[in-house]
């Protein structure tokens, strides 16, 4: 399998914060989910994508190539969309295009002309008079008008409403219908990944838990239910961020774990949210 | 180079939204109210000039403000690029107002029916240019470094020091040092070609340093 980025052995230190050895790949066709709660390090990680920030050990190669090699643009392969844009705000719609459309050798301005329409985005205004979502989909626009084949988002969604969420979500899907093309997704609003991606990186306080396919990691655990006199001292070991009320208790346990708890809990699939919740909260008690 | 010229149209698209039609006029007006009151005559180019080195500060501003930095390696401009880039802007920038400020003084004195001499009008320009690029070049640096809050007090510090330096050199040196200093220009004077060309590769050489050290303190930044 081909991968479009690489990250191997990720380590940046801040004085309060650190990415420990972050590793993980984009495989080219697919949707990359990258999860993890604020502050978890996903945006340093696509910062340190970026070059936007000189981290201190680790290799990240972006198309087979070294993301530090300064005499291929590989930048302008990648569509970038963060949560919030980097235009000057006094600048118009039609100056945010004179401005990086002659960067990029493949700008495609009839299809930046559509996708305005399509999000009724009008030329005149400034990007200061945009609204928060507004500003999201501009920037979206940028990213699929110059042919993009990596697509790389920082918490787009966090700022749009229901209906503009789906709306990403469904021409992120038409993206990768290309083969050619991949997304790495970063969010903490899991709903848009469990419709759309096909591979979860989930990293927490600046460490990998997991890298793979959304399937396997939906596999991997499930949300564990019972009453308090059903488990015992060994039992709670195996359950991931234990959280007991009082009228039971519920948590998350490994799949390979459940022949080992009682057969009187309720065993029930989990969705991405609850991975991330009981994750943290095992990664607190521990 | 052909990116970093690319990265100067940026810079002007940049400024472009803040060189209003109000500042123009203030720009316009101040110094004939200057040339008026005071009867200053074409060194009042040299104000044009400062206006400019205000407007070289504004893509770290704006930058700032927006998080441009960051914008710059998604368009594959890499930190090497961005920094000649912002020399060739400033260079450009301060160029346009000494040429600007020759012909608007030109147009200006005519209609005042005063003299406008040519040559001195060049020279001043051409001195305020070296000045403010000497200044630039010890201010770009700090930008580089600092970003534009942390090095606004900061990078006002050239200015007060060439202030400084000419108010300590009036007061404080001696006749035998005046004596000297004439000799040298009197050399100059009678040497035009080789004074140009030492002065040409010493400003060059000046601009390159000054380069390289922000090139270096830019390369380690975080956006």
């Amino acid at each position: 399998m081909n991968h479009d980025l690489e990250v191997r052995g990720l380590n940046k230190n801040y004085d309060t914060f650190s990415l420990k050895d972050v590793s993980f790949e984009v495989p080219t066709g697919y949707i990359m989910g990258f999860i993890g709660l604020n502050g978890a390090g996903k945006t340093t990680t696509i910062k340190s994508i970026l070059n936007m920030v000189n981290y201190q050990s680790g290799e990240i190669r972006v198309f087979g190539s070294d993301s530090k090699n300064k005499d291929i643009q590989l930048n302008g392969q990648i569509g970038v969309v963060m949560d919030s844009p980097f235009y000057v705000e006094d600048w118009t719609v039609t100056d945010v295009e004179k401005a990086v459309s002659p960067f990029y050798r493949h700008w495609d301005s009839v299809k930046f002309t559509d996708l305005l329409n399509q999000f009724e985005i009008d030329r005149k205004k400034k990007v200061k008079e945009l609204s928060r979502g507004m500003k999201v989909k501009l920037m979206i626009a940028v990213a699929l008008s110059h042919e993009a084949k990596l697509l790389i988002l920082d918490e787009p969604t966090s700022g749009l409403d229901p209906v503009a969420r789906e709306e990403l979500c469904d021409m992120l899907g038409e993206f990768v219908t290309n083969e050619n093309k991949s997304v790495l997704f970063s969010t903490h609003i899991t709903k848009d990944l469990e419709k759309i991606a096909d591979y979860i990186t989930l990293i927490l306080d600046g460490e990998i838990v997991f890298t793979g396919s959304k399937e396997e990691l939906l596999e991997k655990y499930v949300l564990v239910k019972g009453g308090l006199d059903e488990i015992n001292a060994g039992h709670k070991e195996l359950i991931i961020g234990l959280r007991e009320h009082s009228t039971g208790f519920e948590g998350m346990a490994e799949s390979a774990n459940i022949g080992r708890l009682p057969k009187s809990l309720l065993i029930e699939p989990i969705a991405l949210d609850e991975i991330i919740i009981y994750m943290n909260k095992g990664g607190e008690s521990s | 180079m052909k990116k970093a010229l690319k990265f100067v149209r940026l810079d002007f698209i940049t400024v472009k939204p803040y060189l209003t039609l109000k500042n123009l006029i203030i720009f316009l007006i101040v110094p004939i109210i200057l040339i008026l009151s005071s009867g200053v005559d074409v060194s009042v180019i040299s104000m044009f000039m400062v206006f400019a080195a205000l407007y070289v500060s504004y893509p770290f501003a704006v930058g700032e403000k927006c998080g441009m930095d960051a914008l710059y390696p998604t368009l594959s401009i890499g930190r090497g690029t961005v920094v000649l880039g912002r020399y060739l802007f400033a260079l450009v920038f301060n160029l346009c107002a000494g040429v600007f400020a020759c012909i608007y003084l030109f147009v200006v004195f005519t209609i005042m029916q005063r003299n406008f001499d040519v040559l001195e009008s060049l020279v001043v320009a051409l001195v305020s240019f070296i000045i403010f690029s000497f200044i630039q070049a010890i201010q770009l640096p700090i930008y580089f470094k600092l970003g534009y809050t942390k090095a606004k007090m900061l990078a006002y510090m050239p200015f007060i020091g060439f202030f400084a330096v000419i108010y300590a050199f009036s007061k404080l040196v001696s006749s035998s040092f005046i004596s000297q200093m004439a000799a040298l220009i009197n050399w100059v004077a009678a040497n035009t070609f080789i004074s140009v060309a030492v002065g040409v590769i010493i400003w060059i050489g000046i601009m390159i340093i000054s380069c390289k050290i922000s090139i270096m303190l830019y390369n380690k930044r975080d956006f």
